[in-house]
């Protein structure tokens, strides 16, 4: 069998494209386990840790992938690595399929609002609500919030995400949840 | 309008152009779906210090009828030609549609270990082969060694001698990318040394994993190690499909390969689970082995060697304590920083040890927050908790901690 050891992103994908099974195999190989885990952490988030609807949704993607000539894989461009696409890929469609099943993703509100005096606690907020408040703060403070508080991503990645330094992340982070603080209580009161 | 997942991936990945950038993060602020997509990548790529997920490979199982019936036949020559390479020790022949592998009969139990399939791009020694001695698995403390690479026989030379045909091990077990894992698994340690094969898929319960009379490092996919204590024993089984890891006795400390220990766990029962496949952070293994109930109170971010230091830091804030980090033995020297907010005047901190020993000091509380205590030299720590003093009301108020920080210094 060939070895595709060193083989880049694209000249895998090209190979896979142009119906190379060994390519294929390899493709499954080295990515395969990733796309399965990545939707099943996906689909766990929501409450749905089923293994057959992982699958269900893991097969899915596969034939998505395979069919009409590769078409879902030819909309690869390699601008990024081809990991990284099919995890996007994988979990894009695990989140399709909680939407055709319409199961919402829900975040503990405690884990935004910070805890405090219970003097001053604050009253239950809505989904909406929390949303509004989030729309008023900076863009990238609202994302480094949603990436860190709803989907459990770290710091340090964050960090490279946004492009904000570590050590500058963290305060900002802690200044965006008190404006949101002070926006939630705003509309409550 | 959603971004494509490649600008999400790009994005995720720190690759985005500057202005692609901000764009992405203006759609991100407003769209939950999109950063779930942008968190799956990056977690993905963060790797096993950060969460310890197990990866299936499913393709091994028999594909669902009904997703045999539409244009599948490409799909489902890919997902039995990768079944078929997973089982099969030697260099796979093409597949052939239709040739079904029964990932439900057990393996024979006498088998030799076999040479592993192409393994994903981690960081993962390959197994020696059969006729050299099973390298002495690195300590938790040590740098991974680097992957043995065999000398290449001189074109002068004669033929190497054939491989000698490894001792029998007790039970059978077989490297990761090709165990049918359906049978039992046992790792026995020979000469003071162990091999120990990677694991993944699907575990039928009463799988065993045991170490011998030397520390083994247990690959979990090569993108993480569970090293094993002398005569710790584990028990692999199931539960939804994910793999779990039962700490019979012992203690087991799972990092990365080329990172630090981000868990230790002590003082184990039998009965005791820990859902790696699950884990998020040090404290939903706390949580599931029933160390502690309340929700996260810190959370290890990321653990960095620094002049030989085990350095946990725990930056998420804002829940209420107790939080818990574990690191190893402290030494004179070493110590544990936080900033505690609270509306208390003092703050009670307590040292809970391994063995169960509570250590308290009571502290002020500081107009900065900062909290600074040396640890008992010799005592590993397994849990931190800040206790507010009572209010003239005599209510608790409640407090808030950020940046928990250990500092330990390592035995020499």
């Amino acid at each position: 069998m060939p070895e595709y050891g060193s083989v880049d992103d694209l000249r895998l994908v090209r190979l896979c494209l142009a119906g190379d099974d060994a390519a294929w195999r390899e493709l499954a190989s080295l990515h395969g386990a990733c796309l399965y885990r990545t939707i099943s952490r996906t689909l766990a988030r929501a409450g749905r840790a089923g293994v057959e609807e992982t699958e269900e949704v893991y097969q899915a993607l596969l034939v998505a992938l395979v069919e009409d000539g590769g078409r879902r894989l030819r909309s690869f461009r390699g601008e990024c690595g081809l990991r990284a696409w099919l995890v996007a890929v994988a979990a894009r469609a695990a989140l399709d399929h909680l939407r055709r099943l319409k199961v919402r993703h829900t975040v503990p509100l405690t884990d935004v609002v910070a805890q405090r005096d219970p003097a001053d606690a604050l009253p239950p907020v809505g989904a909406d609500e929390l949303q509004a408040a989030l729309a008023k703060l900076d863009p990238v403070d609202a994302t480094a919030l949603r990436l860190f508080h709803f989907e459990d991503v770290p710091y340090a990645a964050i960090s490279r995400m946004v492009g904000i330094p570590l050590n500058t992340l963290c305060p900002r982070i802690a200044r965006a949840r008190e404006r949101l603080r002070k926006f939630l209580a705003e509309k409550m009161h | 309008m959603h971004p494509t997942e490649e600008a999400l991936a790009r994005f995720a990945e720190a690759r985005s152009a500057d202005d692609e950038r901000g764009t992405t993060a203006r759609h991100l602020s407003a769209c939950g779906e999109c950063t779930a997509v942008v968190a799956a990548v990056a977690l993905e790529a963060q790797g096993p210090a950060r969460s310890m997920e197990i990866a299936f490979d499913v393709l091994r199982r028999r594909p669902s009828r009904r997703w045999l019936a539409p244009a599948a036949a490409a799909a489902a020559v890919l997902a039995l030609a990768a079944a078929w390479l997973a089982f099969r020790p030697s260099p796979p022949a093409p597949s052939a549609p239709g040739m079904a592998h029964d990932a439900t009969q057990p393996a024979p139990p006498e088998d030799p270990p076999a040479p592993p399939a192409p393994t994903p791009p981690q960081p993962d020694p390959p197994p020696p082969p059969p006729d050299t001695p099973a390298p002495t698995p690195p300590s938790p403390d040590s740098p991974p060694p680097a992957p043995p690479v065999p000398a290449p026989p001189a074109p002068d030379t004669p033929a190497p001698a054939p491989p000698k045909t490894p001792p029998a091990p007790t039970r059978a077990w077989r490297p990761a990318s090709l165990a049918n894992l359906h049978g039992p698994i046992e790792i026995v340690g020979a000469d003071g040394s162990v091999r120990v094969p990677g694991v993944a898929g699907r575990l039928r319960a009463g799988d065993r994993v045991r170490s011998g009379n030397a520390p083994a490092a247990f690959h979990v996919l090569g993108s993480a190690e569970l090293a094993l204590d002398p005569q710790t024993e584990v028990e692999l089984g199931v539960d939804g499909g994910e793999l779990l890891v039962v700490v019979r006795r012992g203690r087991a400390l799972v990092g990365a390969p080329d990172g630090p220990v981000v868990h230790t766990v002590d003082g184990a029962t039998p009965g005791d689970r820990a859902e790696f496949s699950r884990l998020r952070s040090p404290l939903a293994l706390v949580r599931a082995l029933g160390f502690d109930d309340d929700p996260v109170g810190a959370e290890v971010v990321s653990g960095t060697r620094e002049n030989g230091a085990l350095v946990g830091r725990a930056a998420k804030a804002g829940v209420p304590v107790p939080a818990a980090v574990w690191f190893r033995p402290a030494v004179r020297g070493s110590r544990m920083r936080a900033t505690v907010r609270t509306g208390a005047r003092s703050i009670e901190v307590t040292l809970r040890t391994s063995t169960n020993r509570a250590i308290r000091c009571t502290l002020p509380a500081t107009k900065d927050g900062r909290v600074d205590v040396a640890l008992p030299e010799g005592e590993d720590v397994q849990e931190v908790s800040f206790t507010p003093s009572v209010d003239t009301r005599g209510a608790r108020p409640a407090v808030e901690v950020d940046g928990l920080e250990i500092v330990a210094e390592r035995a020499p």
